[in-house]
């Protein structure tokens, strides 16, 4: 579904990212771990435009979209989240879901001046779209809030909420569990794995906490120094010791244990 | 029962808008309603994009101007009448507005800020300097009043003030329904996306350019067509009406009244020109008053007259 092929960046001097092949399946949920600085929110900014890559080429549902503006990867289904809270904060939540229906609503000029068929229906549309996701993602009491007036965590999952009112057919997370209690984290989980049975998208996730990462990945990818160090199944490339020798985190040798 | 109560809002509102000029019956107050009613037009063309797409433009009075000199060129030099003229300001101002949008809208902050004020400033030059197209600072004279309608035994005539004020209500309520439509739909969504996170907006596919220049655009079409309905009211026109000065002041009426509604703008335009003219009995000190009060109503209300009270009335908004 999506395939980086040869993909690098550099920043100056600093190769951020440099010569990483990786795919992701249709349908499964793969995950990037690497150390700090790796270059994993590097390489989620090549794939989704944010970055132009310096040689190498992305391949998305079987077209070319190296170098094309991130609205136009988004358009074609495929949507991120940053590792940043980022989020419209002077709106309610309910507004903020209504314009990440963006991508949904079809209407036409003329068909917004004179409220025609599309408008109208969009309009109806909106409501029950919303009802979905925000029930969808547990933000639904919290809808007539301002954004910034929700909680930390809140406003993390409407971030996700954002991205997946784009309808995306691959969804990149930018580590979804940072900062997030041991209660939120576990919703996180199972709103992920529903994500990738119920909505059947495809996830692409970046992540810190290896727990959350081993239990739910179908596969993992290994990033260090912006070079791709392995990758496989959960298991086998926890057990690899160039991995756990990269990656001396605390975290990491708990789940390999 | 709620959509009978705006029901009965509306009817109101109209009979008050109605029966305005029968109480205030003076040409002085007319003109000053007539002025109103402009610069409501002005204010919420702009408001679109600075309180909605959030793009701060410091030239508007440019585009005002470009309407009422194209509409008044046709109709003196040509003998075009206003309701071709009309349209023909607003889309001149509207291409126009499109193109500097392609042009400036990269810009951010400060810098969309100097460089629209300068295209304002260009604008004047050319107006004072073209003399053979627009007479230069002499301005232009003998601009048409709208020519009357006719329709089987109905006779409009555009001849008294009281005239364009009911004129100016229509073209205020066309101007009102297009933004209100616009601003409620994905397209007015995406400006407020763009304004509020332009990075998370492209990452939902919104494409901010084009949603900028959008909002530019439309915002500098309205002006243009205030122009127009400027130039064939006070019948001349020269460059000192759409000075800086006046884009600033359209500015502050969007600012005082509240960005990023409909109703804002028009409260800033209204009480910004009605206020101004309680404050001659100062004299003097006019100016002084006024540039404090609007510090001090910046400094307190930084959402505007009407943002504010929104807020307080209606805040399901925690
Ligand atoms: N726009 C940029 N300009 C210059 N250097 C950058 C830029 N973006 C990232 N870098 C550098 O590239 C390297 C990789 O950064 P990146 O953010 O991709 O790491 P990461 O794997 O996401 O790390 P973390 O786990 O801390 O989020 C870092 O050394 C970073 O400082
Ligand atoms: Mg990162």
């Amino acid at each position: 579904m999506l395939q980086a092929k040869n993909l690098s960046v550099r920043f100056g001097g600093l190769k951020a990212v440099e010569n990483v092949s990786l795919g992701v399946a249709k349908g499964e949920i793969m995950s990037l771990i690497g150390p700090n600085g790796a270059g994993k929110t590097t390489f989620f900014n090549l794939v989704s435009g944010f970055l132009k890559p310096t040689a190498g080429t992305v391949h998305f549902m079987d077209s070319d979209i190296t170098g094309l503006p991130p609205n136009k990867i988004a358009g074609m289904g495929l949507v991120r989240t940053f590792q940043k809270t980022n989020i419209f904060a002077d709106v309610t939540v309910a507004e903020s879901i209504k314009i990440g229906f963006h991508l949904r609503r079809k209407a036409g000029f003329f068909d917004i001046l004179t409220a025609g068929k599309v408008s109208r229906q969009e309009n109806r549309d909106i409501g029950k779209w919303s009802e979905d996701i925000l029930s969808f993602t547990g933000l639904f009491s919290w809808k007539n809030y301002l954004v910034k007036n929700i909680p930390y965590g809140k406003q993390r999952m409407l971030a996700i909420a954002l991205a997946l009112a784009a309808e995306p057919k691959l969804l990149l997370l930018d580590e979804p569990a940072t900062g997030l209690n041991p209660v939120e984290t576990q919703e996180l989980m199972d709103i992920i794995l529903k994500i990738r049975d119920e909505k059947k998208m495809t996830v692409f996730l970046i992540e810190h906490n290896m727990n959350l990462v081993v239990s739910i990945s179908d596969r993992l990818a290994v990033l260090c120094y912006g070079e791709k160090l392995t990758e496989g199944k959960p298991a086998e490339v926890s057990q690899d010791p160039r991995v756990i020798e990269a990656y001396l985190g605390r975290g990491f040798s708990y789940a390999a244990s | 029962m709620n959509r009978f109560l705006r029901g009965l809002f509306a009817v109101l509102i109209a009979a008050a808008l109605y029966g305005l000029p029968r109480l205030f019956t003076m040409d002085y107050y007319l003109h000053i309603f007539v002025m109103s009613e402009i610069y409501a037009v002005l204010a919420l063309s702009l408001g679109l994009i600075v309180g909605f797409a959030g793009q701060v433009s410091m030239g508007h009075a440019a585009f005002y101007g470009m309407g009422a000199y194209v509409s008044a060129i046709l109709g003196t030099r040509w003998g075009w009448p206003f309701w071709i003229t009309f349209w023909i300001g607003g889309i001149f101002s509207g291409v126009v507005s499109y193109g500097i949008g392609r042009l400036v809208l990269r810009l951010r902050g400060h810098v969309l800020a100097i460089t629209t004020a300068f295209f304002g400033v260009l604008v004047m030059v050319v107006m004072n300097n073209w003399i053979s197209l627009t007479n230069g600072p002499m301005g232009i004279t003998g601009i048409p009043r709208p020519t009357p309608i006719e329709a089987g035994s109905v006779r409009l005539v555009f001849e008294s003030r009281i005239h364009y004020y009911y004129l100016g209500l229509f073209f205020v309520a066309g101007v009102l329904y297009v933004l209100y439509r616009l601003t409620n739909s994905r397209l007015g969504d995406a400006m407020v996306a763009v304004r509020e996170n332009e990075e998370l907006a492209k990452s939902l596919g919104v494409n901010a350019m084009k949603s900028k220049v959008f909002a530019f655009t439309a915002g500098g079409f309205i002006a243009g067509l205030a122009g127009s309905f400027y130039a064939h009211y006070i019948l001349f026109i020269s460059p000192v009406t759409f000075t800086m000065n006046e884009s600033i002041n359209m500015l502050v009426m969007v600012i005082f009244g509240g960005m990023s509604t409909l109703f804002g703008p028009i409260l800033g335009a209204v009480s910004l020109t009605i206020l101004p003219e309680f404050l001659r009995m100062a004299g003097e000190m006019r100016l002084v008053i006024y540039g404090f009060a609007l510090i001090l109503f910046i400094v307190w209300l930084p959402m505007g007259v009407w943002g504010t009270l929104k807020n307080r009335l209606f805040s399901g908004k925690a």
